[in-house]
């Protein structure tokens, strides 16, 4: 499990930081993902990937831990990526403009499903089959909210 | 190549994740798309902001694996010394069986709880013993001070335990 743990531990991590927003929280999630795969390890069926699998408990992880803190899914956006800061010196301030910070502050923009197709497809580079297990979507409708998600972020950033 | 295959695979080409035949194929594919060339570009701007993880958190989540695995394990109670230190505030039975044991061993006290409470001397040791007198004792193991307890012990926690009590 510790090699397992070594091998997902960022993707975990992603996962988890692309549901609840924060880093911190993400961190504990991952933790505790982690925790409950061990203990539910027997419930492992093997019809996905143990990866898929893993991401999907780190996924319904992420939104209890949204729920049990009352926390929304709507987090503002410079609690994600400050984009502008106009008291920052100009040279940091241009840092954070920075085109693809810019970027992934618009894809924590979009509804959790667009933004998490965009983001298992692009950074875990999941199949639409196995991102509709984890977001609780069907195949054809995981790929839906990806296309959608990327039309929305060209509209965005003007692309 | 057709259009919907690059397009669909276009995360894949900017992440580097495809072979080399499909790498060209889809580069092709976008050169003459310029549609697909926005996008591509779209995805390898968002791919270079990549999330990662805090350097500490391997370790962290290694470290959680490692003791929710020793809590699973049947033979949680085998645990290496410094296993045993912990127990106090895990298993507060083993805690007090334990507290009690060290106490009657350092005091040298012959400790049989079979009599009234009244026949405890030291208060303490009292307390701590008849809380957990049915446990502590069978009936013949009183000879050897907290045998029962012990028997539960790796050979080697149970030498590490007699090395701390200098037998």
């Amino acid at each position: 499990m510790a090699e397992l743990a070594d091998r997902h531990y960022e993707s975990v991590y992603r996962v988890a930081l692309g549901i609840v927003r924060d880093a911190d929280l993400a961190a504990d999630v991952t933790q505790d993902a982690f925790i409950k795969a061990l203990r539910g390890l027997g419930g492992f069926r093997g019809d996905s990937t143990f990866r898929t699998w893993l991401l999907t408990i780190a996924s319904n992880q992420g939104r209890g831990a949204l729920r049990s803190r009352g926390r929304r899914h709507e987090a503002p956006l410079d609690a994600v990526a400050p984009v502008a800061a106009p008291d920052m010196a100009p040279d940091e301030r241009a840092g954070l403009l920075d085109a693809a910070a810019h970027a992934r502050a618009c894809l924590a923009r979009l509804p959790e499903k667009q933004r998490m197709a965009v983001q298992l497809r692009l950074d875990e580079g999941l199949s639409f089959r196995e991102i509709g297990r984890i977001i609780g979507s069907s195949e054809g409708a995981s790929r839906v909210n990806y296309h959608h998600g990327i039309r929305r972020l060209r509209e965005m950033l003007g692309a | 190549m057709n259009r919907d295959r690059a397009k669909e695979l276009l995360p894949d080409w900017v992440t580097g994740r495809l072979s080399d035949e499909e790498a060209r194929a889809v580069e092709a594919r976008a050169r003459a798309e310029p549609a697909l060339q926005v996008e591509a570009e779209l995805l390898r701007t968002l791919a270079a902001a990549r999330p990662e993880a805090p350097d500490w958190l391997g370790q962290r989540v290694r470290l959680a694996v490692r003791e929710a695995v020793e809590e699973a394990a049947p033979g949680r109670q085998r645990a290496s010394w410094p296993g045993v230190l912990r127990l106090p505030i895990r298993t507060p039975v083993w805690g007090w069986a334990a507290a009690a044991v060290i106490a009657a061993l350092a005091l040298g006290t012959n400790l049989m709880v079979d009599g009234p409470p009244h026949e405890t001397t030291d208060p303490v040791v009292g307390a701590l013993a008849l809380e957990r007198a049915p446990i502590l004792w069978g009936e013949d193991d009183g000879f050897v001070a907290g045998a029962p307890l012990l028997s539960g012990l790796s050979d080697e926690a149970l030498e590490s335990l007699l090395r701390e009590l200098g037998g």
